[in-house]
């Protein structure tokens, strides 16, 4: 009963994974399943940035610099000899510690003084893994990053990380458990909490809610989502360079969120895979494309400011109206 | 003796908004404060709320000094308010309002969220039915999962003060809950504060409308620039000489 239940509610996103799960055999081509899932890599981190930026509403543009510190700290752990499995986790902690202490001082300024002071934070990461040449490589950064360690399953053997095709699915499970955390994050008390900071921060004082550390709270976690992403890019690419803390990165994030739908949960995620579509298949227009990206982004901001998975909502309330109705007047001919 | 103000001062550069004012609120009365624009009253519940510090002068929240600490700090330690001009969590449901103001009085974490643990959910259920129970007493009980903004200005004070009632306070501070109503509405949100009092809650009500706060606090005090002029009973305010002059002398009279 409640399972039948279960899979009534949820048909849609069985279809979908069904769908994420074929994707390697859908996309024979090595380049585009390399595109996608890397698109699925920069999903994680856009889902970060939703929790701070989206759901909390507080600007913060120092979200490629903690992607860069998942990149580094997975490129010199790993090289030094430790497994990926422990790297990943360790320099997304060290991404989440270092967001702590940019926090504190941040986000006791509001507004666009919160969004200029984690620019600055960003743009500081990019010069210290430019210059910082011992450890960092300078701008030529690191290379020959191995790959994420094969997980020995018994009996099986071992499950590698070569071909593409695995490399996807490592992916996939990673942007999975993100979308889970994310989901358990924001439908409970906790997710409220992070909208009523933004929706109405001196009420929010009032019923006792302590601003200020659920501010930091969630951006210590979107950190940790950007230390993800930016560990896994690292390993799958096999090298980094400062390009990983650059502006252009962040940038593209914020465009992915706010086209996809900030503060909603499916939203980092379409917004990221659509308009990586849409750029791969703009090649052609250069660097052009991001006059196009400058134009969809204002449209949306005047026409859907809930992004693509608002403009689908409020499409699918009509749709359901629209049946209804006709259901109605059928059932009156019929009646 | 729930609350207890003392000489408290607040200087805004060369303003003396409040200006040594005591006074105190016994346990299930309501008290009125009233004053005409400008007096300070507002900015005596921003003092006791933690919203603004007091220049000098204490406050006392059953016996323990409360100035100087943060709001959600004091809102934890039992002071529940409202604002003048209704504040509300618009992007929320009304029963997400409710819910996320009874936070305060729950105990789980970060992990307990993410794992859905036992206390997770007992303190979920525990929410959720404060919340209910809210909405019942506000008369709100339908529009649980209707969105704020479909709620008329007298819906949207009385989930105001639902809201302030979810943090389980000690004492709520009601900020002016009639300002911007016509006259059923004004009369509906006398009528729940009444309810507030049968219920035992204890209420610092701000209103402009004297006539109003007459049948319904067992005593009133009055600001005037900032100082307290007069204290006592409705009937006692109403014969007061300072008041009438001060403040009543048109609206009262008339
Ligand atoms: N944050 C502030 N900064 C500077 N001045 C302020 C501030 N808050 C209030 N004031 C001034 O203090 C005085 C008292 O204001 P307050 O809002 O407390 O009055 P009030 O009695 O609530 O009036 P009303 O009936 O109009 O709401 C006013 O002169 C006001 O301009
Ligand atoms: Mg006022």
């Amino acid at each position: 009963m409640r399972r039948g239940q279960f899979f009534r509610e949820k048909w849609p996103y069985l279809i979908l994974l069904v769908f994420a799960l074929a994707v390697p055999a859908l996309f024979p081509s090595r380049y585009v399943l390399q595109v996608i899932t890397m698109s699925c890599v920069f999903a994680i981190a856009t889902l970060g940035l939703n929790l701070i930026l989206g759901y909390t509403g507080q600007v913060s543009l120092a979200h490629a610099g903690f992607f860069a510190i998942g990149a580094y700290g997975v490129a010199m752990m790993t090289k030094a000899g430790l497994s990926f499995w422990l790297a990943l986790p360790l320099s997304a902690l060290l991404a989440a510690a270092v967001s702590f202490f940019v926090g504190l001082p941040t986000l006791r300024t509001r507004g666009s003084y919160f969004a200029i002071a984690t620019l600055c934070f960003g743009v500081i990461v990019s010069i210290v893994a430019g210059s910082w040449f011992s450890l960092t490589g300078g701008h030529t950064g690191i290379v020959g990053i191995p790959l994420p360690n094969a997980i020995p399953f018994p009996l099986v053997g071992e499950i590698g990380f070569h071909s593409k095709a695995a490399q996807y699915y490592l992916v996939l499970g990673f942007l999975l458990l993100t979308l889970f955390v994310m989901h358990r994050l924001v439908n409970s008390v906790q997710g409220l909490s992070f909208v009523a900071v933004r929706n109405n921060e001196v009420l929010a004082g009032a019923v006792g809610i302590n601003a200020f550390a659920t501010k930091l709270l969630s951006f210590v976690i979107a950190s940790f989502f950007a230390g993800i992403a930016g560990g896994i890019y690292a390993s799958l690419m096999r090298s980094v360079s400062p390009d990983v803390a650059s502006i252009n990165l962040m940038f593209n994030w914020v465009v992915y969120l706010l086209l996809g739908g900030a503060g909603t949960l499916a939203g980092p995620v379409v917004g990221t895979l659509a308009i990586s579509a849409l750029t791969e298949s703009l090649q052609f227009l250069a660097e052009y494309n991001l006059l196009v990206f400058g134009a969809l982004l204002v449209a949306a901001m005047v026409y859907c400011p809930r992004g693509l998975v608002g403009l689908v909502e409020a499409g699918g309330k009509k749709v359901r109206v629209y049946y209804r109705r006709q259901v109605g007047v059928r059932s009156d001919l019929e009646g | 003796m729930i609350l207890r103000v003392e000489r408290l001062t607040r200087r805004f550069g060369g303003l003396l908004a409040v200006n040594e004012v005591s006074f105190h609120v016994e346990k299930g009365e309501i008290l009125a404060i009233i004053g005409p624009n400008g007096a300070g009253k507002t900015t005596v519940f921003n003092l006791i709320s933690g919203l603004l510090h007091p220049t000098s002068g204490q406050i006392y929240l059953e016996g323990v000094p409360i100035a100087g600490l943060r709001p959600h700090q004091i809102a934890r330690k039992g002071i529940a308010r409202t604002f003048q001009t209704t504040a509300l969590f618009n992007q929320l449901r009304v029963i997400d309002n409710l819910v996320v103001a009874h936070k305060l009085r729950t105990t789980h974490g970060l992990l307990d969220t993410l794992f859905r643990t036992r206390r997770w959910r007992a303190d979920r259920e525990k929410s959720l039915a404060r919340a209910v129970e809210v909405l019942e007493f506000v008369g709100l009980r339908e529009k649980a999962l209707h969105p704020v903004s479909t709620l008329s200005q007298e819906e949207q004070k009385r989930l105001a003060i639902g809201v302030a009632l979810a943090t389980e306070p000690k004492i709520v501070l009601l900020d002016e809950p009639t300002a911007g109503l016509i006259q059923d509405e004004t009369d509906g949100i006398m009528t729940l504060i009444k309810k507030l009092k049968a219920a035992g809650v204890t209420v610092c009500v701000i209103e402009h409308k004297m006539r109003l706060i007459m049948d319904l606090a067992e005593r009133i005090i009055v600001l005037n620039y900032g100082n307290k002029i007069a204290e006592g009973t409705p009937e006692e305010i109403s014969r007061n000489d300072a008041v009438v002059q001060a403040y009543l002398g048109g609206e009262y009279a008339a």
